[in-house]
């Protein structure tokens, strides 16, 4: 129980290489330490994703709320001959997996830190 | 007995009368290639969200829901002129515009602006592109200012419309298909 409720608010990245010896890195963050990194970003370096992400905030609220309403949806699959995509909600995350020949990747994200690290990106702007 | 038996009758009449809950309505994208680099795409988008996501985007010409176009033109064929001309022309009557890349049909048949592409420079691939789409969709995308689109009005009129089929497009080697239903996967 213990551990499904760490995974519940968890961002979980995980990226396997296929090659021999590729690199496997397995990350699952309390959504808690991505706020917590935030704080230790740069001023600039925040400040300029503020003026990037500013004009996308209010979709971005309004997309991750409304997402919150379906308990699953697929959103995009691709697939050509050598790579699939995949993006989806699936609970309260949206999740994003990536199999080409080089590697797998996924990435899986609590819709709730999206808006709270978009919301605090937007609040590192100019005069606020 | 008798009370309480045609009491429950007259609810269960008022239940079955109540409106049903609107279900949501999706836009599915499905694109399956099979030439040199087969490729299969679907995307699956809930109509609610596009709707209330659109006028939260404001870039380039889009603003507020609505796409500014300069000229309003597509391939050359003037897009308003085209959908004048059908708009006050009879049913199944077709306006064909002729540009160098391609024969277009344009009609109103049964409530839906029908548009039949042709490509004329890739006689080899029958390029063909269907487009029906709900006059009231045109109505809508065509209901702001001159040059401009509303996507808004005309995703909510496509909503309100139910299930259909709004572009096809064949070659030798692609099938786009483009429709809107109640499903919340691609059939």
């Amino acid at each position: 129980m213990g551990a499904a409720v760490y995974n519940a608010g968890a961002v979980q990245v995980r990226v396997d290489e296929k090659k021999l010896d590729g690199a496997h890195i397995h990350l699952a963050l309390p959504a808690s330490v991505v706020n917590v990194g935030l704080k230790f970003a740069p001023d600039y370096q925040l400040r300029h994703a503020s003026k990037e992400v500013q004009p996308w905030v209010p979709a971005i609220k309004i997309a991750t709320e409304e997402l919150a309403k379906y308990p699953y949806l697929s959103l995009v699959e691709v697939d050509d001959t050598t790579d699939h995509v995949r993006i989806f909600k699936h609970g309260d995350k949206l999740v994003i997996d990536v199999d080409t020949p080089e590697e797998t990747v996924h990435v899986s994200v609590p819709l709730s830190t999206i808006l709270s690290a978009v919301k605090k990106i937007e609040a590192a702007g100019p005069g606020v | 007995m008798k009370k309480t038996f045609l009491m429950v009758m007259i609810l269960a009449l008022a239940t079955s009368m109540a409106p049903a809950a609107t279900a949501d309505k999706w836009l599915h994208i499905k694109v399956d290639n099979t030439g040199d680099k087969t490729e299969r795409v679907r995307v699956n988008i809930p109509l609610d969200l596009a709707e209330k996501i659109l006028p939260a985007i404001n870039r380039n010409n889009l603003h507020a829901g609505k796409v500014r176009l300069g000229e309003a033109k597509i391939n050359d064929i003037d897009l308003r002129t085209v959908l004048d001309a059908i708009r006050t022309s009879k049913n199944n009557e077709f306006v064909t515009v002729d540009s160098d890349r391609a024969k277009v049909r344009v009609a109103k048949q049964g409530g839906y602006l029908v548009v039949k592409v042709t490509d004329e420079k890739h006689r080899q691939k029958e390029q063909k592109v269907d487009i029906s789409i709900p006059f009231s969709v045109v109505e809508a995308l065509l209901s702001g200012d001159k040059n401009e689109l509303d996507l808004v009005g005309a995703i909510r009129a496509l909503a309100a419309h139910g299930d259909t089929v709004l572009v096809t497009v064949t070659d030798g080697t692609s099938n786009v298909r483009i429709w809107v239903d109640s499903q919340n996967a691609a059939q």
